[in-house]
């Protein structure tokens, strides 16, 4: 974009703020909007224009029980070190953190998985074939680096990002296999996880994977009911 | 609700309070203000069980983050309303998938609301609230229709497209039409 056209700029902000500017294009006004305070005012003056659209909506009182729930999340968020008052989306520095201390331990995966193989009796290269994979999740920063053993069965999920949390539900992670998706395991929202493959998918000449939001533990049938999320390939990393 | 209790100074020093960690502050604050982000957050989501999460998720983050509320950048029920809207269409964006879409009961509701009787605040934002509802009915109707969808349900263009039963292009065009329009009537408004 032509980032000194004031109509242009107005008009971007008034989509930003609307909710009409999606995906990339948002993500990459989120990023201008860090370093340009004009910008950044602008948008403000778009969400003031609109909220006075919400305005004129009459107040309805939610139940009761709202603030109860709420008053226990607050008290459960005072268990962690909480009251940071950092920039919504992470600086850039951090974001290179993050991709770093993920390929460290996608290194560390690949490094140990060398060692526990004693010289000498090296396996086919099937028995050691990893797969790695990297999930986004749209309209957000958060994002999964996964890696794949299929021949031990074996999957390690690195969560990094800031997971936009609603209430009670569970990520679940899918195979999406010839017959259809074969459930995995949930995905671990912060930190890492280690989570089973099916037997089947080392078998597999390409492999993808898919997110979905199920109810807390995850979907009840045995295959999807909520949305998919994010999906993709797993790509033959050694 | 008592129509003067969302009065903007009394919520900039509720949220002062709240952003020095103060509870007592933070429960007059919801008290006062969470019936305009409920009935928002409602209007969007239209089902009760994701507008109550999507509260609990506003005040979470209004409790963590009232720091950051700086009045000199707008009055304060505005940004609580923000904060509750980009919430809300986060929500929706995980929560219902692009092909899915709610049977609409038609934006002529969303209309009356637009142009409806007197908002319920103080004299301040009636005002500015009022000024909108002029300048939102000078759009052509599918501007107006556009800009409201958009607002209170969180439609995407191609959402649009499809509930006005119009092409991509001219939705945009409309949604960028009516919003220029809107910024031009507020500013010869205020002038």
């Amino acid at each position: 974009m032509n980032r000194r056209d004031p109509a242009l700029r107005s008009m971007l902000a008034a989509e930003y703020a609307l909710g009409t500017l999606r995906g990339a294009a948002r993500r990459r006004f989120e990023r201008l909007v860090q370093t340009d305070a004009a910008l950044r005012a602008e948008v403000g003056r778009w969400e003031a224009r609109l909220a006075s659209l919400a305005l004129r909506l009459p107040p309805q009182q939610p139940a009761a029980g709202v603030w109860a729930a709420l008053e226990r999340r607050i008290a459960a968020s005072r268990q962690r070190p909480a009251r940071r008052a950092e920039p919504r989306p992470a600086p850039l520095w951090r974001v290179w953190a993050g991709i770093a201390a993920a390929a460290a331990i996608v290194a560390l995966v690949l490094f140990t998985q060398y060692r526990v193989v004693p010289p000498g009796s090296a396996p086919p290269a099937a028995e050691s074939a990893q797969y790695v994979a990297l999930l986004k999740l749209p309209d957000s920063n958060m994002q999964w680096t996964l890696s794949l053993v299929p021949a031990r069965g074996e999957l390690h999920a690195v969560a990094r990002g800031e997971y936009p949390q609603l209430g009670a539900h569970s990520l679940e992670l899918w195979w999406i296999s010839p017959q259809g998706p074969v459930p995995i395991g949930l995905l671990p929202t912060r930190g890492e996880g280690t989570l089973a493959l099916p037997k089947e998918l080392a078998s597999s000449p390409a492999i993808t994977l898919a997110v979905s939001l199920e109810p807390p533990g995850g979907s009840p049938t045995g295959k999807p009911t909520g949305p998919v999320l994010t999906s993709a390939p797993a790509d033959r990393a050694g | 609700m008592n129509p003067t209790a969302a009065e903007p100074q009394r919520l900039t020093m509720l949220l002062a309070a709240v952003g020095r960690g103060d509870e007592r502050a933070f429960a007059e604050l919801y008290r006062i203000s969470a019936g305009h982000l409920y009935a928002l957050l409602l209007r969007i989501l239209q089902r009760s069980d994701w507008a109550e999460e999507a509260l609990q998720d506003c005040f979470l983050k209004i409790w963590q983050k009232a720091e950051t509320y700086e009045p000199s950048r707008g009055a304060p029920l505005t940004w609580l309303l923000t904060v509750a809207r980009y919430r809300a269409l986060d929500l929706l964006r995980m929560k219902r998938p692009e092909t899915e879409l709610p049977d609409d009961d038609g934006a002529a509701a969303l209309e009356a609301t637009a142009a409806g009787d007197d908002p319920q605040e103080g004299a301040a934002a009636a005002q500015s609230s009022e000024r909108l509802a002029e300048c939102m009915r000078r759009l052509s109707t599918e501007q107006r229709r556009s800009v409201l969808l958009a607002y209170f349900r969180g439609y995407s263009h191609p959402e649009l497209a499809r509930a006005l039963q119009a092409p991509l292009g001219t939705v945009k065009s409309w949604v960028r039409r009516g919003l220029a329009r809107l910024r031009e009537c507020l500013e010869e408004s205020a002038a």
